[in-house]
């Protein structure tokens, strides 16, 4: 199952990527590169800016309210899954569908 | 275990492998030509986007937690003009792409799936050129293009041209199916962030 994931979202070193910061459940953050498709901002990112944004992951297991995720790509920090937490996630369609219309995607 | 040309083939034909844009011709034309195929391998193009990084006063503190954003923001990209080569001078080290998109679909099913490796070619590592230098391992399940650590190990300037072989892709078979499943983590690290002891009988 596809959900989206808070991060925060930065220009990639190349054009067809992004730099997404997240954090795990414990405050922990993490980064990663990863192609545009799998997110969605609330606001185009420019250079040494971040912006807010969701990262496209699949939950592979849950327990209360924590949620075992797969990103799209590999961090820098620790490898390709993640703990999460269940309110840093929102489900169904692309958040920025769902937003008002002045949304804009990445 | 390794396939062959035939094999990458078939593979590729029965959707077991995606490459994108397809490396083409399979079979060395009479009259003369490039094939992208050797015995066990296929080339992969440069991409005419490369990323280099920035030279400063900075260091790169692999602690960070934004340690991608700091990374492209002291990296800038361009674009490897398609009548003019890119220098990679001695000792310069930069990013670049693949040209073509590599698939390796998990099945749901079956007692196999493929994974790869990407690798140089010896006549550009002759001129002291490493297109990566970290586990050249593609993941069952990568969809994307692959990117390149590059760096100019050689005695002189080496020049780029986008579209260029700059790789070979081995393909491997996997033996069984890697799952996502709570199977896999069993003893790893749980949601709740410990482990699970060892079952004892």
């Amino acid at each position: 199952m596809d959900v989206w994931l808070a991060c925060k979202v930065s220009l990639g070193q190349f054009r067809a990527e992004y730099a997404i910061i997240g954090e795990e459940f414990n405050g922990t953050g993490f980064s990663a590169f990863v192609p545009t498709e799998f997110v969605q901002c609330d606001e185009r990112p420019a250079h040494g800016k971040l912006v807010s944004g969701f990262l496209r992951v699949q939950v592979l297991e849950e327990d209360r309210d924590l949620r075992l995720v797969q990103l799209p790509r590999q961090t820098l920090d620790n490898g390709q899954i993640m703990t999460v937490r269940e309110d840093q996630l929102q489900d169904g369609p692309s958040p920025v569908e769902a937003a008002a219309d002045d949304s804009v995607r990445c | 275990m390794i396939l062959s040309d035939v094999e990458i083939q078939a593979a590729i034909d029965s959707g077991r492998l995606g490459i994108d844009p397809e490396p083409l011709p399979r079979r060395k034309p009479i009259g003369g030509g490039h094939c992208p195929y050797d015995t066990h391998s296929v080339d992969l193009r440069l991409s005419p986007f490369i990323s280099i990084p920035v030279t400063g006063t900075y260091s790169y503190d692999l602690s960070q937690p934004g340690l991608a954003k700091f990374i492209s923001d002291n990296s800038e990209e361009h674009m490897i003009h398609p009548r003019a080569p890119f220098r990679l001078e001695r000792g310069e080290f930069i990013l670049g792409m693949t040209t073509e998109s590599i698939r390796l679909p998990i099945p749901i099913a079956g007692d196999s799936c493929l994974a790869a490796r990407i690798e140089g070619k010896s006549s550009r590592a002759r001129c002291g050129l490493l297109i990566h230098f970290t586990a050249p391992t593609v993941h069952p399940g990568w969809d994307g293009q692959l990117t390149l650590e590059m760096i100019n190990l050689g005695p002189a300037p080496i020049l780029l041209f986008a579209g260029m072989s700059i790789a070979q892709l081995i393909v491997e078979e996997v033996k069984g199916i890697p799952t996502s499943g709570p199977s896999q983590f069993q003893r790893q690290k749980t949601p709740p962030g410990v482990a699970e002891p060892p079952a004892t009988s």
